[in-house]
């Protein structure tokens, strides 16, 4: 049992990883082909994962309902939005079904209600959410931001001349701002970036490897 | 009251002070017209050159992998670049790799940009939906077998919007929208695989990762950020949301440089007593 | 129904903005009201749009097709049996429903997770490592129109070679950071507090922007052409929070009140 449950699961990592890492060094077409198909297959599964997303998500909340934590009633909300959602997007396409020609716009087109709620509710909900942190930011900026040695002293100056020299004012005031900020950005900024970059990278290709050889295995679970 | 409870008070009063400068300084700046100057940056020009220098008839893919949180800073570039294809007859192929929230947003601005420039669905553009996973590489090697139908379920192989093309390989330029990490894998993917000619806009949060990728042509033209939007907008000579966004911006950034002055001064002087 | 969803919208960014005052019952409604949404959200799009077009009805209609069924349209090239694989792997992954064989999921996990290493690999390693050593590399000494151009430039690509190696210096922990490491490792903070700082320049552009974005938005929905929706919701909704923390604070004065942290 341990070897279906745990050997098998390395065994597919390792072989599909050695595979496509072959597969990169032959342009043959037969090659090229199974990397499209089965990439194609994984964006299918993965899709079919998205559709787990939504159970845990309620079995989450059941949870908080059946133990009466505290804020147990805002659950109720969360069951409420999935109601409503799939409701939007179920609702239309079964009467489209059972009617003999489409009297709704159903599915995820433009006009439909999933979209309009959408609209109307899904983005400007994540859009406000977003647009708080500017707030919180400023309010940092004024107790946080500290010139307490020279190297906060640079990274002032540098925050300065970006925030001049994105706006126009910034040009206005003098050439030099704008001129600064493109130095900044292509000199000192590049070499940071890349710098990390390379970190990243490294880091990587090294977990994709441990992957690869079953060394990391918490893809896997716990169990 | 107690002392800790008036302390936890005067904490929260300076914060709904600064929330309340920031807010009237947005509101009283948006009510402000005016005509500016905003040259453009090199690597903002590079793209706009790009499309400048594609003949009528080619065809773009643009991705745009932003989520509704980041719409109010890539909108408008959404929109410009659409416009600007429209206008120059280029065929736009609009596509997502980041998620599926992006999808109506995208059809939303292309088709106000296709009235604008009355273009045709399936002809002039055409809209595909998300696909999750490594769709990108699927789409490198085949079109239709990563995206059979477009967003209507029409079967994409008959679309006039793709004649011509069988791969990635095939498009004459990508533009990514992005808002999250998805310019280094059209990058990765995209460029290695099927060696497209790639642009990229991305929030200004994100946008010093990406020097590295200009420098090096991975990268052929960088629009960080709303300020690099507002300049597409006036080379574009389209001076909407990003260009009408830029007194506020002006006036909030002078808020933040205001307020860690005084926050220096105040911490200075307190250093000073102590 | 446009006017409708205008109000809707509103009511939505008043109620999220709300969270300026502090945490309240009205912004944890918005919270959880946009958690359930996108949820069913996602649920209708990844059914709608990929596993119903991509994988059950190209199977249906191979089924079909093989038993001698008409179909409305012929057979594409990627709708084959090939596709049982993805099926296959789909159904382990919702095993997970089932307690004792939650463990066949690992199967599929492994394949996309095996398969993507394997891809990632070669890929990261040409475009993040290979063509980015080169242009740090090469070239250092550039010959432009005039002298001081080519000093500048020259200068600034041993600048860039210089950072590079100063800010890995300073990630080297291989190596203890004593004398000429130090030195170099200080080299590389300064480079990284330059790049930091831009980069909180270009965060405040970009909160900004999602906040003003936001505030055009509401002053758009605030006109008459919208029966005033951003003004009216605004006094309603400061309403609601006031009544709900009027509420709460009933048998709650005892309470210690949370501290702000920014």
């Amino acid at each position: 049992m341990v070897f279906l449950k745990k050997q098998i699961p390395l065994l597919i990592a390792l072989v599909t990883g050695i595979i496509f890492i072959i597969q990169f060094f032959v342009p043959h077409p037969a090659s090229q082909n199974l990397q499209a198909w089965v990439t194609k297959w994984i964006s299918i599964v993965t899709g079919t994962a998205l559709l787990l997303g939504l159970t845990s998500l309620i079995y989450l909340h059941y949870q908080k309902v059946k133990n009466k934590t505290t804020g147990w009633g805002f659950s109720l909300v969360v069951f409420l939005g999935v109601f409503i959602s799939l409701m939007a997007g179920f609702l239309p396409t079964i009467i489209n079904w059972l009617t003999p020609s489409p009297v709704l716009t159903a599915g995820m087109t433009k006009g439909s209600p999933l979209i309009w709620i959408f609209n109307n509710s899904i983005a400007p909900l994540q859009a406000s959410m977003f647009s708080l942190i500017a707030f919180f930011m400023a309010s940092a900026s004024f107790r946080a931001f500290r010139i307490k040695n020279i190297q906060a002293t640079v990274l002032l100056v540098s925050a300065m001349i970006i925030m001049l020299g994105q706006i126009p004012l910034g040009g206005l005031i003098s050439s030099a701002i704008p001129d600064t900020m493109t130095w900044i950005l292509t000199v000192p900024n590049i070499a940071v970036r890349r710098a990390i970059l390379f970190g990243v990278t490294l880091g990587a290709i090294a977990t994709s490897l441990k992957i690869i050889f079953g060394i990391e295995q918490s893809y896997l679970g716990s169990k | 009251m107690s002392n800790s409870k008036q302390s936890i008070h005067k904490r929260y009063r300076a914060r709904w002070i600064i929330f309340a400068l920031l807010a009237i300084t947005i509101l009283a700046s948006l009510f402000i017209k005016a005509d500016f100057p905003f040259p453009a940056a090199q690597v903002v020009q590079n793209v706009y050159d790009k499309i400048e220098s594609l003949p009528a008839g080619s065809a773009v893919v643009i991705a745009f992998d932003f989520s509704p949180g980041a719409a109010g800073e890539l909108e408008p570039m959404a929109l410009a670049m659409v416009r600007h294809c429209f206008k120059k007859d280029l065929r736009v192929i609009g596509l997502t790799i980041w998620d599926a929230p992006a999808v109506p947003i995208m059809e939303d601005v292309i088709k106000q940009a296709a009235t604008e420039y009355q273009k045709k669905d399936g002809l002039d553009y055409t809209l595909l939906p998300f696909k999750p996973g490594l769709i990108y590489l699927t789409m490198c090697q085949d079109f239709y077998l990563a995206y059979p139908k477009d967003y209507r379920d029409q079967p994409t192989r008959e679309l006039p919007v793709f004649h011509g093309i069988k791969n990635l390989s095939d498009v004459d330029y990508v533009f990514d929208i992005a808002s999250l990490s998805t310019i280094e894998t059209w990058i990765a993917y995209g460029k290695e695989k099927a060696d497209i000619e790639l642009g990229a806009a991305c929030t200004a949060v994100m946008a010093t990762d990406y020097y590295p990728f200009l420098q090096s042509k991975q990268l052929n033209g960088l629009v960080g950020g709303l300020g690099a939007i507002a300049q597409y907008e006036t080379l574009l000579q389209k001076k909407e949301r990003a260009y009408q966004a830029m007194i506020p911006q002006s006036a909030v950034h002078l808020l933040i440089i205001l307020l860690i002055v005084i926050g220096n001064l105040i911490y200075l002087k307190q250093r000073k007593k102590n | 129904m446009e006017m409708l969803g205008i109000w809707l919208a509103v009511g939505c960014t008043i109620a999220i903005y709300s969270f300026l005052y502090k945490d309240n019952v009205v912004f944890k409604l918005a919270e959880h009201l946009y958690v359930g949404l996108s949820a069913g959200y996602g649920f209708c799009y990844a059914f709608f749009k990929i596993v119903w077009p991509d994988l059950l009805l190209p199977l249906g209609r191979v089924t079909v097709s093989s038993l001698g069924g008409t179909l409305s349209e012929p057979l594409s090239s990627h709708e084959n049996w090939w596709l049982l694989i993805p099926l296959i792997f789909s159904i382990l992954i919702l095993t997970r429903f089932f307690r004792r064989i939650d463990w066949l999921s690992k199967w599929s996990f492994a394949f996309i997770i095996g398969t993507t290493a394997g891809i990632t690999i070669p890929f990261v390693t040409s475009a993040y490592l290979i063509k980015q050593i080169v242009p740090s590399l090469r070239p250092l000494i550039i010959v432009e129109n005039t002298l001081a151009q080519s000093i500048i430039s020259s200068g600034n690509a041993i600048l860039i070679l210089i950072g590079i190696g100063a800010v890995l210096c300073y990630f080297f922990f291989s190596l203890e950071q004593k004398k000429t490491m130090k030195v170099i490792s200080r080299i590389g903070i300064y480079y990284m507090m330059i790049a930091f700082g831009a980069a909180f320049g270009y965060t405040i552009m970009g909160r900004a922007s999602l906040t003003i974005a936001r505030f055009q938005h509401l002053v758009e929905w605030g006109s008459a052409k919208y029966a005033y929706a951003s003004i009216v919701l605004f006094f309603g909704v400061t309403g609601l929070v006031v009544f709900t923390e009027l509420l709460s604070r009933r048998g709650d004065d005892n309470k210690p009140s949370e501290i702000p942290k920014t």
